[in-house]
């Protein structure tokens, strides 16, 4: 009798007295605001991870929710008048954890730079993780490079001319996708007899040595929790020589993806004699974001302009 | 310490263990800095340390020997959910998971066990249900750790579940802190006569 027991002690009997009203209404007022808050935070939570708009396309014509293989959707942007076809075409897969991420992810000024300097761009989701652990999405994304060859004819671009770029998880998928080049293992379903190689790729900070770095969280959700498709799934392990360019670009201040990753691809692709490049963005850390007070450098535009360069110098070489 | 610093400690205590779960409610689900997740574990730490000492100090004082289990239960309570947010925030395996929603399942059970006991006695209704939404709430958190785990929900589903979770704490501890306010009044106010 906690508080009977104090009060006999105090040689009083127990008050009756009711609870006093001002605490009362601060309690009801903060149970109030607790609820609005925390209907706020969650609608924030929606919000955040609801796809973005799909980028506006003013310079051509955009071919958008074109079903691929495994019911996965992919857009395609075509620039107008002042390209002249077949096109070159550079294909952007989004990042996400394998477990998220959305076609609409494609940053504009990739796209209106690939598409000013005549490329046409083609973005694809593809199946995610926990309902499809890897490697489904290198899969899909192997599949998507074949039915967009097959299909060369339909958006009047060139089947020797297809590059791929991809940021975070998305630019493990690319390396992947040109290093094990047009006919492996990863190639399964349909346009079976179509190659899946592509002419260069651009990786933008993408995982590349998967079992040193991966969380045990990725671990269990995107892979299943088996080390062996760690080492699948790690571009490193396929460097070979005459594989094709891959520029890498990596944010110095990168905590998601370290520099070492990148840094580790560079230096085997540079050993095995392959075109390669590093590009180290000063003060970006994950997916483009600025760190600290100085704007990342190189910025987009520079950023952009080199890939569409790197693609336009390697694009002769058609695979 | 004196019994009116107890009281004190207890009811500071879970208006700091509100605020936590409100700060946890902003930076969870997306990228926070290192400054606010390094505030948001210090309020937990205080919202939980601070209770529980008050509640020890109060069982310990006031009301020896049968009120020192009751409240010595709560005291236990909180310290169990401190240890089990830890270890939940701390855990990138599924294995720590489980450790914590051990942590929390033990020390919401005995919150809940020490708030009946105090209900009873001192007619303080208010206190259970603060005790069981504090529970739910934090048992809420591990449970959707665990669940992202288990493929039954998507990252996304798990940041709002924690949300969930956290208000439902709030709620509670502020449910709580009303409830010790109330006692305390009830101490000091004068013997009126039911008759």
């Amino acid at each position: 009798m906690a508080v009977q027991d104090k009060l006999e002690k105090a040689g009083r009997k127990p008050s009756v007295a009711h609870a006093p009203k001002f605490p009362a209404i601060v309690c009801i007022a903060a149970l109030v605001l607790i609820c609005l808050y925390s209907a706020f935070s969650i609608h924030r939570v929606i919000a955040a991870n609801a796809p973005p708009a799909p980028p506006r396309f003013t310079l051509g014509t955009a071919y958008r929710d074109v079903t691929y293989c495994n019911s996965q959707t992919l857009d395609v942007y075509v620039p107008g008048s002042a390209a002249t076809g077949p096109l070159p075409l550079a294909i952007f897969v989004h990042g996400g954890g394998l477990t998220g991420g959305d076609k609409a992810y494609l940053n504009p000024t990739f796209l209106n730079a690939l598409a000013g300097a005549g490329f046409a761009v083609a973005s694809l989701n593809y199946r995610l993780a926990p309902a499809s652990q890897f490697p489904a999405q290198i899969e899909d994304v192997k599949c998507a490079i074949r039915y967009l060859r097959a299909h060369a004819q339909t958006y009047d671009v060139s089947p020797s001319k297809i590059f791929a770029f991809g940021t975070s998880y998305g630019g493990m998928l690319v390396a992947l996708a040109a290093l094990t080049g047009g006919h492996s293992n990863f190639d399964v379903g349909p346009y079976a007899t179509t190659s899946s190689a592509i002419a260069a790729a651009v990786d933008m900070f993408g995982p590349a040595d998967l079992p040193g770095w991966v969380s045990p969280q990725d671990f269990h959700v995107a892979f299943g929790g088996n080390r062996a498709n760690l080492v699948l799934a790690s571009p490193a392990h396929y460097v070979k020589a005459n594989a094709p360019p891959i520029l890498i670009v990596q944010g110095t201040a990168d905590t998601t993806v370290p520099q070492s990753q990148s840094a580790e691809l560079y230096r085997k692709l540079s050993a095995a004699g392959d075109h390669t490049q590093l590009i180290l963005v000063q003060h970006m850390g994950h997916m483009f974001a600025q760190v600290g007070s100085q704007p990342i450098d190189p910025g987009m535009t520079r950023i952009a302009a080199d890939m569409v360069s790197w693609f336009q110098r390697y694009g002769a070489e058609s695979r | 310490m004196t019994s009116s610093k107890s009281w004190a400690l207890v009811v500071a205590g879970y208006c700091i263990l509100a605020v936590a779960m409100l700060a946890f409610l902003t930076i969870n689900g997306v990228s926070s800095t290192a400054a606010g997740t390094i505030t948001t574990a210090t309020l937990i730490g205080l919202g939980l340390l601070l209770p529980a000492a008050g509640t020890l100090e109060m069982a310990r004082h006031m009301d020896p020997p049968h009120g020192s289990a009751r409240k010595g239960l709560l005291s236990l309570s909180l310290t169990g959910l401190l240890i089990g947010l830890v270890v939940s925030f701390a855990a990138s395996s599924l294995s720590g998971h489980l450790v914590s929603a051990v942590f929390i399942v033990l020390g919401g059970a005995s919150g809940l066990a020490g708030a009946i006991f105090i209900a009873k006695q001192a007619r303080a209704r208010q206190l259970v249900a603060g005790a069981a939404l504090i529970a739910i709430g934090a048992a809420l958190i591990p449970a959707s750790n665990i669940a992202l785990f288990a493929y039954l929900i998507s990252d996304m589903g798990k940041s709002i579940y924690q949300d969930i979770g956290a208000a439902l704490a709030a709620c509670g501890s502020v449910v709580a802190a009303y409830s010790f306010f109330v006692l305390r009044s009830r101490a000091k106010a004068p013997a009126v006569s039911r008759s």
